[in-house]
């Protein structure tokens, strides 16, 4: 209850003077602190606590499972559109129902967690991917498997706020950029496995309904990453913000157990803001637009958005990339066996593209917090440039040059997005708002950013058509490099930087005020 | 790829019209021999379906009456569907086909084998006075406008410009289709399913598939109704089995050169059929379920298939299992009924060896409960 009184009863600062000591940190503070033996010795660096690495194994477990579960949906979809008849037309519509839910997840369930905690979404998401995940395997036509991708869709948007939120505000500031990306990699180590093991599936049990078994592997491991959920501490930065200093004060007590225990006393500073009512903690949408926070938005969706948009470009050569590497699929599907080995061969091509992917976020894990955010994302965009620009020589050139032209390209494009925008939009996402609109404001880069990806999916087909691939790839070039500009323009570099920090002005600061809480 | 109509509908009895009328063959000498074989305990093998597989099992049955006097046979012309729902109900020893089931119904229906005993084709007729000599060139895409309702008339640019030299009538195309779910009607709208991407999106390939309207089009029961209307109706076209082709000679029906992947232009002979078939044998799975439509290479005529018969591999008892093993593994033996004098009546040709073992090794599964693993 003391929080709840906490929550509706702002306290002055004035009411707490008598109380202000000089020890008073901040959430952040206290989980970047190094620990200190009784001599008075620190520890070089702070080690991370067993539920440090609780919270960040189940939310690198969840970004497995996702990854696991979208790109098995890519080896399933064959046998799925044939078992439900779907027309290659209806294909569109499959696409169109994950990238929808994506886009109310972030919004919706991701901005949620500014209101409901960190921890309630981080259970929710995977109730609702669970769940729907268990009607996926029992789904019998075109429309409830719509359904159940857009429920999972709707899990995957929440995660994109949430996973991040919940890693990067219980760990230290200075390893926060390699352990948020480290845990985003495991979608690409997610979607490795689910590859494997959709072929695996495949191989062991021909049959139409082996998409069935193929999404049952993932159910009872989903089910053990949610049950693990429940058994990690709130965001204390969250609670602080929303003005429940105990339990605050319980949850830095909880996620910092160490032997022997550092530190003792947790005593939390109170924010100048939280005194005046709860306008840091009850931020609408349209905060998001203001003058405080309206740099951080641009920032965050608009290279993100400009990202998609070469992705979308570069993915013109995947066909010829997959076919030089890997052979050409069958002239039509004439058998059950032809849906598999077809199956099977995108499965190949998916994990072929995957091991690009998770090569550039290995990079960017080791990089990002040595080199910064926006050195990475503006070299990043600057490569992604070049990827396109070599590719589009191929259209001149003929023989082995073109495809030689191709692959260099396509390996820089994909190389270089990884190691920066793909992966330093995600990070960035998460950390430049403040943390009363962080979710907010992460769920809707992440849903600016998919917009894009709808607008492109329909858009570029046609712009293909009326303009040619050589002016597309131009303009997608200097998407690119916009891409840089803007990143530059509007640059937040977050790397290093303690989250309570983030967005506030001098004027916050000089309202903060400590009041000595004693953790239970 | 996918497939809406063919794997989204059952071969519905209520649609099926059995308009050719099923008769038994050599009715009398077999009708005479039934009474005795059965009271002998001998063994009445029954088959219905494919109306393109009729008239081979018109020249099997009485030469194996011959080989095997204690068997004794009926078929009948009822068309693929009702094969394959008769094979599955019991209600027929033997269904023929010209299109394998359906995934639902291989789901659905674990212990049916669908076996080849011979490969197929099918031809493209027309009626157009004057040209029926002249083989007036088509293609997928072109056939898949005209039963789309889009191209119409016989001089319409696409047509005039696959054949030049050729004086095309301003006369309405009268497009002939299946009444009844046919392997024939699989056959054809799979070849505009994989040659047409508009026919692949809107309507699918099928024993039954919903047709878009045509003005004036028509429709016809069984090939030999089909053979019927074609040659009824003046500037008609449709789509027969190549076993009707003494039919098809008989009616001065014109037969189209089909374009085939590679662009040619091909007639269905013997070669451009077995080179069809062989350059898709080696993708033939164990349960055999393939299409030969549309098959890659340059000398592949584009209207192929395997013919079917669809059997239970658990028969009542021991003596039907063994009748049935032995006449279809002497109707897929090349001494047997896969031999010329029988295939080449029909235009059809004799199965690969590659594809005769996995016959073979299917035919090898049916058995009587007792005989059961």
């Amino acid at each position: 209850m003391d929080e709840i009184a906490d929550a509706s009863r702002p306290i002055s600062a004035a009411s707490v003077s008598a109380e202000q000591t000089a020890n008073h940190k901040t959430v952040q503070q206290y989980i970047d602190e190094l620990p200190a033996w009784s001599d008075g010795t620190s520890l070089k660096s702070a080690p991370m606590t067993g539920m440090q690495w609780r919270i960040w194994s189940l939310a690198a477990a969840g970004k497995f499972f996702e990854g696991y579960v979208v790109f098995m949906t890519g080896v399933a979809l064959p046998l799925i559109s044939r078992e439900f008849h779907i027309a290659p037309a209806e294909d569109g519509i499959i696409g169109a129902a994950s990238l929808a839910g994506i886009l109310f997840g972030a919004v919706l369930l991701g901005g949620l967690s500014d209101y409901f905690g960190r921890k309630t979404m981080f259970i929710w998401e995977m109730i609702i991917f669970c769940a729907f995940l268990a009607l996926l395997i029992l789904c019998t036509n075109f429309p409830s498997l719509a359904i159940c991708l857009f429920g999972l869709g709707l899990a995957l948007g929440c995660d994109y706020p949430t996973a991040h939120m919940i890693i990067s505000e219980n760990i230290p500031s200075s390893s926060r950029g390699r352990l948020v990306l480290g845990a985003f990699g495991f979608q690409a180590v997610g979607a490795l496995a689910g590859t494997g093991v959709g072929c695996l599936v495949l191989v062991m049990h021909p049959e139409l309904s082996a998409w069935r078994w193929m999404f049952a592997t993932a159910l009872v491991p989903a089910i053990a990453v949610t049950i693990g959920r429940f058994f990690v501490v709130e965001s204390a930065n969250w609670l602080a913000v929303r003005g429940r200093h105990a339990r605050a004060e319980e949850s830095v007590a909880k996620l910092l157990v160490r032997t022997p225990q550092y530190p003792t006393d947790i005593k939390l500073v109170r924010h100048g803001a939280d005194a005046g009512g709860e306008e840091r903690g009850n931020s609408s949408f349209r905060s998001l637009f203001n003058s405080r926070n309206r740099r951080a938005t641009i920032f965050a969706s608009v290279p993100w958005f400009l990202q998609d948009l070469g992705t979308y470009g570069i993915g013109i050569f995947t066909p010829v990339i997959l076919a030089a590497a890997l052979g050409g699929g069958s002239d039509h599907v004439r058998s059950l066996s032809d849906l598999i080995a077809d199956s099977i061969l995108a499965a190949k091509g998916a994990a072929m593209i995957n091991m690009l992917l998770i090569v550039g976020i290995i990079f960017a894990v080791l990089l990002a917090d040595k080199y910064g955010r926006i050195k990475l994302q503006i070299v990043g965009f600057i490569g992604c440039a070049a990827g396109l620009l070599l590719a589009s020589f191929s259209i001149d050139a003929g023989g082995t040059g073109k495809i030689a032209l191709i692959f260099a390209g396509f390996m820089l494009f994909n190389f270089m997005t990884n190691l920066g925008p793909n992966a330093q939009t995600y990070l960035l996402a998460g950390e430049v708002f403040p943390t009363e609109v962080r979710g907010m404001g992460a769920g809707f880069a992440a849903a600016f950013a998919k917009i894009g990806a709808v607008a492109t999916a329909f858009l570029f087909p046609i712009l293909l058509d009326v303009i040619g691939t050589r002016a597309l790839l131009y303009c997608l070039i200097v998407t690119s490099i916009l891409g840089a500009v803007v990143t530059w323009f509007y640059r937040i570099e977050t790397t290093g930087v303690n989250l309570d920090e983030v967005g506030r002005t001098p004027d916050d600061k000089a309202q903060d005020s400590p009041i000595e809480k004693v953790a239970a | 790829m996918t497939n809406i109509n063919y794997r989204g509908r059952t071969l519905g009895s209520d649609l099926i019209v059995a308009a050719l009328v099923s008769f038994s063959l050599c009715a009398v000498p077999i009708a005479a021999a039934i009474a005795p074989a059965q009271a002998a305990g001998n063994v009445t093998l029954s088959e219905t379906g494919s109306t393109l597989l009729y008239p081979l099992f018109q020249r099997w049955i009485p030469d194996y009456a011959g080989l095997a006097p204690k068997v004794s046979m009926i078929a009948a012309a009822t068309g693929s569907g009702k094969g394959i729902d008769a094979a599955i109900s019991g209600e027929a020893r033997i269904g023929a086909s010209d299109a394998y089931m359906s995934d639902e119904q291989v789901q659905k229906n674990r212990g049916i084998l669908n076996i080849p005993v011979a490969i197929g084709a099918q031809t493209i007729n027309y009626n157009v006075p004057g040209l029926n000599e002249a083989g007036v060139k088509l293609d997928g895409p072109t056939l898949a406008g005209i039963y789309g309702g889009k191209i119409t008339t016989w001089d319409a640019p696409t047509i005039a410009a696959m054949n030049p030299g050729l004086q095309l009538p301003h006369q309405t195309i009268v497009p002939v289709r299946r009444a009844e779910p046919s392997g024939d009607t699989f056959v054809f709208t799979q070849f505009l399913d994989f040659s047409t991407q508009t026919w692949e999106y809107r309507v699918g390939f099928g024993t039954a598939v919903p047709w878009p309207e045509v003005v004036g089009g028509k429709t016809a029961t069984g090939n030999e109704g089909m053979v019927q209307a074609l040659a009824a109706t003046p500037y008609a076209i449709g789509y027969v089995g190549v076993s009707f082709r003494d039919a098809i000679a008989k009616a001065s029906l014109g037969t189209a050169p089909l374009k085939n992947q590679s662009g040619y232009f091909l007639l269905p002979t013997a070669e451009t059929i077995s080179k069809g078939a062989s350059e898709l044998d080696p993708r033939t799975p164990a349960d055999q379920r393939l299409t030969l439509v549309f098959a890659p290479g340059e000398q592949s005529y584009p209207l192929v298939n395997y013919e079917y018969v669809v059997v239970a591999a658990r028969q009542d008892d021991p003596e039907t299992a063994a009748a049935l093993r032995s006449f279809l593994l002497w109707a897929v033996a090349p001494e047997g009924g896969n031999a010329a004098k029988y295939l080449d009546a029909v235009g059809f040709i004799p199965l690969p060896t590659f594809i005769r073992a996995l016959s073979e090794k299917q035919i090898d599964l049916i058995k009587a409960p007792s005989q059961s693993q």
